[in-house]
Protein backbone atom coordinates (compact mmCIF):
# COMPACT_ATOMS: atom_id res chain seq x y z
CA UNK A 1 0.00 0.00 0.00
CA UNK A 2 2.48 2.35 0.95
CA UNK A 3 4.94 1.81 -2.07
CA UNK A 4 2.58 2.28 -4.98
CA UNK A 5 1.53 6.07 -4.43
CA UNK A 6 5.61 7.15 -3.79
CA UNK A 7 6.25 5.27 -7.36
CA UNK A 8 3.45 7.15 -8.48
CA UNK A 9 4.73 10.75 -6.92
CA UNK A 10 8.24 10.01 -8.06
CA UNK A 11 7.61 9.05 -11.56
CA UNK A 12 5.60 11.91 -12.05
CA UNK A 13 7.58 13.89 -10.59
CA UNK A 14 10.31 12.95 -12.97
CA UNK A 15 7.90 13.31 -15.92
CA UNK A 16 7.37 16.77 -14.77
CA UNK A 17 10.77 17.50 -13.91
CA UNK A 18 11.64 16.79 -17.58
CA UNK A 19 8.98 19.21 -19.10
CA UNK A 20 10.14 21.74 -16.28
CA UNK A 21 14.08 21.55 -17.49
CA UNK A 22 12.90 21.80 -21.37
CA UNK A 23 10.86 24.70 -20.84
CA UNK A 24 13.24 26.58 -18.85
CA UNK A 25 16.20 25.74 -21.28
CA UNK A 26 13.94 27.50 -24.01
CA UNK A 27 13.09 30.58 -21.88
CA UNK A 28 17.01 30.73 -21.23
CA UNK A 29 17.82 30.16 -24.72
CA UNK A 30 15.20 33.14 -26.25
CA UNK A 31 16.18 35.39 -22.99
CA UNK A 32 20.03 34.99 -23.84
CA UNK A 33 19.20 35.93 -27.76
CA UNK A 34 16.87 38.96 -27.09
CA UNK A 35 18.51 40.31 -23.49
CA UNK A 36 21.98 38.74 -22.87
CA UNK A 37 23.80 36.28 -20.90
CA UNK A 38 22.75 37.95 -17.42
CA UNK A 39 18.89 37.27 -18.96
CA UNK A 40 19.36 33.54 -19.62
CA UNK A 41 21.22 33.32 -16.44
CA UNK A 42 18.45 34.67 -14.65
CA UNK A 43 15.93 32.81 -16.11
CA UNK A 44 17.92 29.38 -15.46
CA UNK A 45 17.94 30.81 -11.77
CA UNK A 46 14.09 31.30 -11.94
CA UNK A 47 13.38 27.62 -13.16
CA UNK A 48 15.98 25.80 -11.15
CA UNK A 49 14.14 27.35 -8.18
CA UNK A 50 11.09 25.89 -9.02
CA UNK A 51 12.57 22.35 -9.71
CA UNK A 52 14.56 22.15 -6.44
CA UNK A 53 11.42 22.96 -4.46
CA UNK A 54 9.63 20.34 -6.59
CA UNK A 55 12.03 17.93 -5.68
CA UNK A 56 12.64 18.98 -2.04
CA UNK A 57 8.62 18.21 -1.93
CA UNK A 58 8.87 14.68 -3.40
CA UNK A 59 11.59 13.93 -0.57
CA UNK A 60 9.02 14.55 2.09
CA UNK A 61 6.12 13.69 0.07
CA UNK A 62 7.84 10.12 -0.47
CA UNK A 63 8.08 9.57 3.72
CA UNK A 64 4.14 9.35 4.70
CA UNK A 65 3.50 7.90 8.45
CA UNK A 66 0.67 6.26 7.79
CA UNK A 67 -1.92 4.81 5.27
CA UNK A 68 -5.14 6.39 6.56
CA UNK A 69 -6.46 9.15 4.39
CA UNK A 70 -5.80 12.17 6.59
CA UNK A 71 -2.27 11.41 6.99
CA UNK A 72 -1.08 10.99 3.65
CA UNK A 73 -3.26 14.60 3.53
CA UNK A 74 -1.29 15.77 6.10
CA UNK A 75 2.23 14.55 4.29
CA UNK A 76 1.33 16.09 1.24
CA UNK A 77 0.50 19.51 2.56
CA UNK A 78 3.55 19.57 4.53
CA UNK A 79 5.36 18.57 1.28
CA UNK A 80 3.59 21.58 -0.37
CA UNK A 81 4.34 24.37 2.46
CA UNK A 82 8.62 23.21 2.48
CA UNK A 83 8.21 23.25 -1.43
CA UNK A 84 6.96 27.07 -1.35
CA UNK A 85 9.52 28.00 1.15
CA UNK A 86 12.32 26.13 -0.16
CA UNK A 87 11.56 28.00 -3.69
CA UNK A 88 10.55 31.45 -1.54
CA UNK A 89 14.30 31.21 -0.04
CA UNK A 90 15.82 30.73 -3.33
CA UNK A 91 13.90 33.87 -4.78
CA UNK A 92 15.21 35.62 -1.88
CA UNK A 93 18.31 34.38 -2.06
CA UNK A 94 18.73 35.28 -6.17
CA UNK A 95 17.13 38.75 -5.42
CA UNK A 96 19.46 39.48 -2.81
CA UNK A 97 23.12 38.61 -3.90
CA UNK A 98 22.78 38.25 -8.05
CA UNK A 99 23.97 41.64 -8.95
CA UNK A 100 22.94 41.45 -13.02
CA UNK A 101 19.36 40.39 -12.20
CA UNK A 102 17.04 40.79 -14.75
CA UNK A 103 13.72 40.53 -13.22
CA UNK A 104 11.52 39.77 -16.24
CA UNK A 105 13.60 37.03 -17.14
CA UNK A 106 13.83 35.48 -14.05
CA UNK A 107 10.16 35.79 -14.14
CA UNK A 108 9.26 34.34 -17.21
CA UNK A 109 11.57 30.87 -16.24
CA UNK A 110 9.68 30.76 -12.51
CA UNK A 111 6.49 30.77 -14.38
CA UNK A 112 7.67 28.72 -17.43
CA UNK A 113 8.76 26.24 -14.74
CA UNK A 114 5.73 26.53 -12.23
CA UNK A 115 3.56 26.23 -15.17
CA UNK A 116 5.22 23.19 -16.60
CA UNK A 117 4.79 21.05 -13.45
CA UNK A 118 0.96 20.35 -14.43
CA UNK A 119 2.66 18.15 -17.43
CA UNK A 120 3.43 15.15 -15.11
CA UNK A 121 -0.55 14.76 -14.53
CA UNK A 122 -1.04 13.74 -17.89
CA UNK A 123 1.58 11.04 -17.24
CA UNK A 124 -0.67 9.47 -14.31
CA UNK A 125 -3.54 9.95 -16.11
CA UNK A 126 -1.96 7.80 -19.10
CA UNK A 127 -0.70 5.27 -16.81
CA UNK A 128 -4.06 4.80 -15.01
CA UNK A 129 -5.57 4.34 -18.50
CA UNK A 130 -3.28 1.64 -19.70
CA UNK B 1 15.22 67.53 -4.60
CA UNK B 2 12.01 68.07 -1.75
CA UNK B 3 9.54 66.63 -4.56
CA UNK B 4 11.73 63.49 -5.70
CA UNK B 5 11.58 62.79 -2.06
CA UNK B 6 8.49 62.73 -2.07
CA UNK B 7 7.79 60.91 -5.01
CA UNK B 8 9.83 58.56 -4.21
CA UNK B 9 8.22 57.44 -0.66
CA UNK B 10 4.86 58.16 -2.62
CA UNK B 11 6.02 54.84 -5.21
CA UNK B 12 7.30 53.06 -2.14
CA UNK B 13 4.57 53.44 -0.21
CA UNK B 14 1.85 52.15 -2.69
CA UNK B 15 4.03 49.64 -4.14
CA UNK B 16 4.12 47.98 -0.25
CA UNK B 17 0.31 47.95 -0.61
CA UNK B 18 0.57 46.05 -3.95
CA UNK B 19 3.21 43.54 -2.94
CA UNK B 20 1.01 42.86 0.15
CA UNK B 21 -2.30 42.58 -2.17
CA UNK B 22 0.01 40.17 -4.75
CA UNK B 23 0.81 38.29 -1.93
CA UNK B 24 -2.61 38.27 0.41
CA UNK B 25 -4.84 37.76 -2.40
CA UNK B 26 -2.64 34.97 -4.06
CA UNK B 27 -2.51 32.96 -0.48
CA UNK B 28 -6.24 33.28 -0.54
CA UNK B 29 -6.76 32.12 -3.91
CA UNK B 30 -4.61 28.98 -3.39
CA UNK B 31 -5.54 28.27 0.14
CA UNK B 32 -9.58 28.00 -1.27
CA UNK B 33 -8.39 25.96 -4.20
CA UNK B 34 -6.19 23.52 -2.09
CA UNK B 35 -9.36 23.13 0.78
CA UNK B 36 -11.45 22.16 -1.50
CA UNK B 37 -9.29 19.46 -3.64
CA UNK B 38 -8.24 18.36 -0.49
CA UNK B 39 -12.21 17.55 1.00
CA UNK B 40 -12.71 15.99 -2.08
CA UNK B 41 -9.91 14.22 -1.54
CA UNK B 42 -11.30 13.07 1.82
CA UNK B 43 -14.69 12.40 0.40
CA UNK B 44 -13.20 10.10 -2.31
CA UNK B 45 -10.91 8.05 -0.30
CA UNK B 46 -13.90 7.30 2.23
CA UNK B 47 -15.93 6.52 -0.47
CA UNK B 48 -13.82 4.03 -2.51
CA UNK B 49 -10.52 3.81 0.08
CA UNK B 50 -8.76 1.41 -2.96
CA UNK B 51 -8.20 4.70 -5.31
CA UNK B 52 -6.06 6.76 -2.48
CA UNK B 53 -2.83 5.25 -3.81
CA UNK B 54 -4.21 6.49 -7.80
CA UNK B 55 -5.61 10.13 -6.13
CA UNK B 56 -2.58 10.60 -3.96
CA UNK B 57 -0.02 11.19 -7.30
CA UNK B 58 -2.81 13.46 -8.38
CA UNK B 59 -3.41 15.35 -5.49
CA UNK B 60 0.35 16.07 -5.25
CA UNK B 61 0.29 17.45 -8.77
CA UNK B 62 -2.84 19.57 -8.62
CA UNK B 63 -1.04 20.91 -5.44
CA UNK B 64 1.74 22.08 -7.38
CA UNK B 65 -0.50 23.84 -10.19
CA UNK B 66 -2.74 25.68 -7.29
CA UNK B 67 0.14 27.08 -6.00
CA UNK B 68 1.90 27.39 -9.23
CA UNK B 69 -0.20 31.10 -9.34
CA UNK B 70 0.57 31.92 -5.67
CA UNK B 71 4.18 31.55 -6.53
CA UNK B 72 4.48 33.36 -9.66
CA UNK B 73 2.63 35.93 -7.57
CA UNK B 74 5.71 36.11 -4.79
CA UNK B 75 8.09 36.17 -7.37
CA UNK B 76 6.50 39.12 -9.00
CA UNK B 77 6.38 40.64 -5.16
CA UNK B 78 10.09 39.93 -5.03
CA UNK B 79 10.66 41.84 -8.04
CA UNK B 80 8.51 45.12 -6.95
CA UNK B 81 10.47 44.79 -3.92
CA UNK B 82 14.09 44.36 -4.34
CA UNK B 83 14.21 45.82 -7.93
CA UNK B 84 11.08 47.95 -8.57
CA UNK B 85 11.05 49.39 -12.30
CA UNK B 86 8.57 52.08 -10.96
CA UNK B 87 11.55 53.97 -9.62
CA UNK B 88 13.19 53.94 -12.28
CA UNK B 89 10.62 57.23 -13.64
CA UNK B 90 12.21 59.26 -10.97
CA UNK B 91 15.68 58.21 -11.88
Amino acid sequence: MDKAPNKTISRAFSKAARWQIIITVLISGSSLLLAGTNAAISALAGGASVIVGGYAGVLIAQSPKGSAAGTVLITLLKAEAIKILVIAMLLLITFKYYQGLVPLALIGGLAGSALASGAGLRTVNNENDK
Amino acid sequence: MENTAQYLALIQAYTGIGIGLIIGLGAAGACIGIGIMCSSFLDGAARQPELMPTLQGKVFLLLGLIDASFIIGVGLAMMFAFANPLLAVIK
